[in-house]
């Protein structure tokens, strides 16, 4: 019954560790795309873009009310980006009338042409994606003391 | 007899049976020392002499705070003090808490002089033992009900532990020709406890007043095994012991309200009076034998079902913020366990003597009814709980906080020790007194003998129908004092609290007292201990 315990407060420790996905944003060059990072690149919008920034990978766009999946078709040293094959992974209700308006403007997503086009200009901040260790120091506590408890309840009551 | 049985038989005149381990009928073939009832309910039994209803604090912050907190909002686990503080969750959190206990005794006072064959007693001592355990793990999540905030939660927790398990020892010096010292050792293991499923939900009435209810779901398993000892050049001579097991399951509700005038926080709670069911009970007492050679005996026995009625809990509490660093927190509860009561099948004790020219030929019977009940006063005393806490947010950033807090509690506990009244300490006496009265028929006696000899009777028939119960566990005074120290990130949070409760109680000398009036029994010799349990709460929380 002892080990029972140890067996699956080393396992949650292990599984916190790994899955935890305990990050943080640390500020990184505007213009360096770095291909093995992951970053997020802000817009002047308030517009997003996750993932690696790097021809042929999959990124994460959020803008208001949606949030697309698209491939980086091209992009080069001045930091333009084009994201081609883009399709709706998401969709918030509440952000219904300020899609309404984006899509009469400039920025047309909606049109059934899946490119979207970036230019350098519109980024205002690139940040990498880290690890946070505290964050995840902190999580695998919780989730290891939860579990410790969990499993005595259920050795009491099993 | 060989001298060293007679050193032994002297030994076991003293060294009887635990007071509160029965099971079967006595027999007349020698000195097993049982309380010799069939089918009688633990509680009678005494098994049950530690078992304290009066639910545990949950949570560090509360145990940190001397148990205090109704009127403050705080974490899902705060529910079990008051269900109304379960508004003031904002994000879907989960909880959970362990408690580690020890502690340290004290004897103050023991027999040391002649008894019997014992010359003296020395080194007589008590050591806690220590254990790890659960105390709560929560889940709570902000809703909106009717369009006001409000809370959910569930918890699973423990409301009440079996019992403090400890150690006695005793070092014995025994009359024979070489003055052995013989060591006493009796080890008492209560395990288990009920536990509780709590549901509960709260919702804002308002801008300053909230409301909450539980809903419980309580259930759990009692177990307590006794082991005794007689040890002589390191080697056990003599053994025995005691096993009990027994479920108890119930359901409740608690209602709580709390307002929020500013500065000045008040509440109020009522843990709704319900009843305990307690079944499926297994019994099983080793007495020790008379000496090495005689025969050992495994009497096994099922207590009787029976209901315990637990009477309404009521609180009130008060919070005050001073400044933005500082908050004291003051609570008071109640509950007037002298009104609970005991329902289980009726048992009618048949006593007399077989000979009425013998006084030595007292017999006593049960019977116990399979088609009626009885329903008598479980005969506990009102207990209540006065809890001061201070917190002080030593470190106070936008992002975390760290609070540091101090509490005291001066309760009355339900139960903790056994403890004969007056009147049943000389049962030999009653019965003697009784045996004379006997001689005197019925149409001769004066008015006062008539009523002296009714008298005896109901309290002989009363000693035997309830010789453990009136022996079972008694409430004290204890008096807590806590530390708690906290770390809140926002999206984590731990905590950390220890308490010390202190109290002072009378137990039973070399664990025996038999009240049984055909064994000769001498009026029961008491020592003066005290008690000091530590608990030390540590719990963690995510919001997610």
């Amino acid at each position: 019954m002892h080990n029972w315990r140890v067996a699956v407060v080393v396992l949650a420790l292990l599984l916190t560790g790994a899955v935890s996905g305990c990050t943080k944003l640390v500020p990184a060059s505007v213009d360096d795309f770095g291909a093995n990072k992951t970053v997020v690149v802000t817009l002047r919008d308030g517009e997003t873009i996750r993932g690696h920034i790097r021809r042929g990978e999959a990124v994460t766009f959020t803008t208001f009310g949606r949030v697309y999946r698209a491939r980086v078709e091209d992009m080069d040293n001045a930091g333009n980006i084009v994201l081609a094959g883009a399709y709706v992974q998401e969709e918030y209700e509440r952000f219904s009338l300020q899609r309404d308006r984006m899509e009469g403007a400039q920025l047309r997503i909606t049109d059934g042409t899946d490119r979207i086009s970036i230019p350098a200009y519109k980024i205002v901040k690139v940040e990498e994606v880290t690890i946070d260790k505290m964050k995840s120091a902190r999580a695998s506590a919780f989730w290891s003391f939860t579990f410790f408890v969990a499993t005595r309840i259920m050795g009491a009551r099993l | 007899m060989k001298a060293p049985s007679r050193l032994l038989t002297a030994v076991l005149t003293v060294v009887v049976a635990s007071s509160w381990a029965s099971s079967a009928r006595s027999q007349s073939i020698g000195t097993i020392d049982t309380l010799s009832v069939d089918g009688r309910t633990a509680w009678e039994d005494g098994f049950l002499s530690l078992f304290n209803l009066d639910r545990v604090p949950q949570g560090s912050r509360a145990l940190g705070m001397g148990g205090a907190g109704m009127a403050l909002l705080g974490g899902v686990e705060s529910v079990s003090l008051n269900p109304a503080t379960l508004t003031g969750i904002r994000r879907v959190e989960l909880e959970s808490e362990a408690v580690y206990y020890a502690g340290s005794a004290g004897v103050s006072s023991y027999p040391q002089g002649r008894l019997g064959a014992i010359l003296g007693t020395s080194n007589y001592r008590v050591s806690p033992s220590s254990s790890l355990g659960y105390n709560n793990l929560s889940l709570g999540m902000p809703l909106i009900i009717f369009g006001s905030r409000g809370g959910l939660g569930i918890t699973y927790r423990r409301v009440a532990r079996t019992g403090q398990a400890e150690e006695t020892r005793a070092e014995l010096l025994v009359l024979t020709s070489a003055n052995q010292a013989v060591t006493f050792g009796r080890g008492d293991s209560p395990e288990g406890g009920m536990d509780a499923v709590t549901l509960s939900v709260a919702r804002e009435m308002g801008s300053r007043l909230s409301v909450g209810v539980n809903l419980n779901f309580e259930s759990g398993t009692l177990d307590r095994s006794e082991d005794l000892g007689v040890s002589l050049y390191g080697f056990t001579v003599l053994s025995g012991g005691a096993d009990f097991r027994q479920d108890v399951s119930g359901t409740s509700f608690d209602l709580g309200a709390r307002a929020d005038l500013g500065k000045l926080k008040l509440a109020a709670t009522a843990y709704l009076g319900h009843d305990l069911k307690f079944d499926r009970g297994s019994a099983e007492v080793r007495p020790m034998a008379e000496d090495p050679t005689a025969p050992r005996y495994d009497l096994r026995s099922t207590p009787l079902d029976n209901t315990l009625s637990v009477p309404t809990m009521l609180g009130f509490g008060s919070a005050y913020s001073l400044g933005e660093r500082f908050t004291l927190a003051a609570d008071y509860l109640i509950r007037p366990w002298s009104n609970s009561e005991i329902t289980r099948a009726r048992i009618d004790p048949v006593i007399g003597f077989a000979n009425p020219a013998d006084s030595t030929s007292f017999f006593a019977d049960l019977n116990i009814s399979e088609s009626s009940e009885e329903t008598f006063s479980a005969r506990f005393e009102d207990t209540n709980s006065l809890r001061l806490g201070v917190e002080y947010l030593m470190i106070r950033r936008p992002d975390w906080t760290m609070p540091v807090r101090l509490g005291f509690r001066k309760e009355k506990l339900m139960q903790t020790n056994t403890a004969i009244p007056s009147m049943y300490s000389a049962p030999v006496a009653l019965q003697l007194e009784l045996f004379h009265l006997v001689q005197i028929p019925a149409g001769d006696r004066t008015e006062e003998q008539q009523a002296r000899y009714d008298e005896l009777g109901d309290a002989l028939r009363n000693l035997w129908e309830f010789n453990d119960l009136i022996f079972r566990g008694k409430g004290v005074d204890a008096t807590t004092i806590s530390l708690g120290l906290g770390y809140d990130m926002g999206t984590f949070g731990a905590e950390l609290a220890i308490e010390r409760k202190a109290y002072d109680i009378d137990n039973y000398f070399l664990s025996g007292y038999n009240p049984d009036p055909r064994y000769g029994s001498q009026a029961p010799l008491t020592t003066k201990e005290s008690r000091s349990i530590v608990a030390v709460s540590l719990s963690t929380r995510w919001r997610f």
